[in-house]
């Protein structure tokens, strides 16, 4: 009773005009970001944190939250219409979303994806309501030492998030972790590595930095190449038909399956729910084989796995301050801008705020579903814009962004450093979400380990005799094991040739 | 994909010595526990072994092919150098010149050299990215941006 009261007080602020207008913002600005070619939901939350900054934190971070689901949708959007995925979680829609829009049904596929997507992220919401309050009071009783094994495990996710190289992937993380190590040392007050540049003594900002890792690398990436995406693609009715409706209901059920569960594993990434969901949807059909050629089960499962997932995994996020993805982990640093710390507190100290953002994942999941089947048409001449201009209006966006996160050139200036680096990293296929989760993490998990050997005195058995922390500590070798072994058969083999 | 791998591991391998000497002038340890240097210097010795690694698969291990747009061309390599040449422009010459000289420069020197869109359009856009994103940052986000010598 206690929880359906603290989520009617959410409706209620959530549903006050103004946080229901900065939901609509943030609808649209994550959806028209998302559709931009090249710029995906991590890209598009970075950039656009600043202009949550002139407000206050509840409608701030209702805004941010609705420009990451925005944007996911929006990515949607250009991998049914273009081939171009927003995101890795829409790549697979191209599959049969594209090949969907080639035979005219672009609108089915796209309205299918919103209803799914509708269907997905309202129950994950339900179920982010119902283990929300357990959860976080579980994780009160952590000290440091939990905290500590805590993030150990989103940073051993990190391997999960690898990709191709394990190498990379950790090099990734560690040069990450060292970025965030830049600036005043959080327990003693030292400087570490800031060359006696005033500016870098509170560290890098994470806005700027995410913005041009994700962002600017995108746009330079993008120009490098002449070659233009030319939206050709013929439109017809929006409106899925009944027998559209039928097929695509056991689809949706079973991707919100996947992906609430998925969400519920921090590290696992946007990814595998969606390949998940389109695996078990090619598995069930009794045509298989006609999967890749327009079949609307395969929009229609990963797309509702990917906004299940999304939504669910706001649960790690904000009962343990896990995020779960590097737009999470973006999304995170908005709100830690805003003086608001994820994690089992969060419910403590400001739970008016924390349940009002849940309840306005309903409204802007309503408001997704009601805006987008009329403006797909409004994105559809968004594609048609010349990337000519519009890169040199993400451009501009960005650097008012940059430079309003303190007022100074030097978070421009930060911005175009970490662009360069993240082309660099992009063109070396290193990836970089473990970069973005282990910046976020790495301040906290030093601060707890620090924090914990205090406690003990410098005492290392901290870390086993507290039966919660040895647990967590085993989990996270079991994750590391199990994410690293594959890999290293790999290169052994690979070193053999 | 061998060459870049390699030189990626030797730069990583010349600074992670550099950051080992920086993580050593920090104290490492102190009574209550680590100090400021502890992280900083495990991280530099994990980096330095990472690069050996990285370095040791491209020269031993399979090599991996190369992506046909790996390199860009030298029309893409200019197209790239104008935009960070903005980006720097804009650096060095938004708090001297103010917000709305500076991207107003900025709008028309991209979309001129790499836009190559109608003169109307490319000030229209200048124009509405400069002292109309001003106006709405300034007076409606009461978001500071640099004033510079004209007062705006």
């Amino acid at each position: 009773m206690e929880t359906l009261h603290l989520l009617l007080n959410g409706f209620a602020i959530a549903l006050q005009p103004m946080n229901l207008l900065f939901a609509l913002i943030g609808c649209l600005l994550g959806t028209l970001v998302g559709v931009l070619p090249g710029l995906g939901p991590s890209a598009a939350t970075a950039i656009l944190i600043p202009f949550s900054f002139a407000l206050e934190p509840t409608p701030a971070i209702i805004m941010l939250a609705a420009i990451y689901y925005g944007a996911m949708y929006g990515g949607t959007i250009t991998s049914v219409l273009i081939n171009v995925p927003g995101e890795a979680a829409s790549a697979v829609t191209c599959l049969d979303g594209y090949q969907m829009a080639r035979n005219g049904r672009a609108g089915a596929a796209l309205a299918i994806a919103a209803i799914g997507s509708f269907i997905g992220g309202t129950i994950a919401v339900a179920a982010l309501v119902v283990v929300a309050l357990p959860l976080s009071t579980l994780a009160l009783r952590f000290g440091p030492p939990e905290f500590f094994s805590l993030m150990l495990i989103g940073l051993t996710m990190v391997t999960g998030l690898a990709g191709r190289s394990i190498v990379r992937a950790l090099m990734s993380a560690v040069i990450g972790l060292f970025i965030a190590m830049v600036g005043i040392d959080p327990v003693q007050g030292a400087p570490r590595f800031t060359f006696g540049i005033t500016e870098m003594l509170g560290g890098f900002d994470i806005v700027p930095v995410v913005m041009g890792l994700f962002g600017v690398s995108e746009i330079l990436l993008n120009i490098e190449s002449p070659a233009r995406q030319v939206f050709e693609t013929k439109m017809s009715t929006l409106m899925p038909t009944r027998e559209d409706l039928r097929r695509s209901i056991g689809s949706i059920m079973r991707g919100t399956g996947i992906g609430l569960f998925l969400g519920l594993v921090p590290g696992i990434g946007t990814m595998v729910p969606t390949f998940i969901s389109y695996t078990v949807e090619k598995r069930v059909s009794k045509t298989p084989e006609k999967f890749g050629t327009g079949m609307i089960e395969g929009v229609a499962g990963p797309e509702t796995a990917n906004n299940a997932y999304a939504n669910g995994a706001f649960i790690p996020l904000f009962t343990l301050g896990i995020p779960a993805s590097p737009t999470l982990a973006i999304l995170m640093g908005g709100l830690m801008m805003n003086g608001l710390i994820p994690g089992p507190l969060l419910f403590q100290a400001h739970s008016d705020f924390v349940w009002a953002v849940i309840a306005s994942f309903v409204v802007g999941n309503v408001i997704l579903l009601i805006l987008n089947l009329p403006l797909i048409p409004m994105w559809v001449a968004v594609l048609k814009i010349p990337y000519s201009i519009l890169f040199a209006l993400i451009l501009g966006i960005a650097v008012v962004g940059a430079y309003s996160v303190d007022s100074s050139v030097f978070g421009v200036g930060v911005m175009l450093a970490f662009g360069l680096l993240g082309y660099v990293f992009k063109k070396l296929d290193i990836p970089l979400a473990p970069f973005a989760l282990t910046l976020i993490l790495g301040p906290m998990m030093e601060k707890a380990l620090r924090q914990s050997l205090e406690m003990s005195g410098g005492d290392l058995s901290v870390f086993l005799t507290r039966p919660l922390t040895a647990t967590l500590l085993a989990l996270a070798a079991i994750i590391l094991v199990v994410n690293t072994a594959p890999a290293f058969s790999k290169v052994k083999a690979d070193t053999q040739v | 994909m061998r060459r870049p791998y390699q030189i990626t591991g030797v730069v990583a391998m010349l600074v992670a010595p550099f950051l080992v000497w920086g993580s050593l002038r920090l104290r490492y340890y102190t009574p209550l526990g680590p100090g400021p240097g502890f992280f900083p210097l495990w991280l530099s010795i994990l980096l330095a072994i990472l690069a050996a690694a990285m370095f040791w698969q491209a020269t031993f291990g399979r090599p991996e092919p190369m992506p046909a747009d790996f390199y860009a061309d030298r029309s893409g390599y200019l197209r790239i150098g104008a935009v960070v040449a903005a980006l720097v422009g804009v650096i060095v010459l938004m708090e001297p010149l103010g917000f709305c000289l500076v991207m107003l420069g900025f709008y028309l020197f991209l979309l001129t050299v790499l836009g190559r869109q109608h003169w109307l359009l490319t000030g229209i856009i200048a124009l509405a990215g400069s002292f109309g994103v001003y106006l709405v940052f300034v007076k409606w986000l009461a978001t500071p941006l640099p004033i510079g010598l004209f007062g705006f």
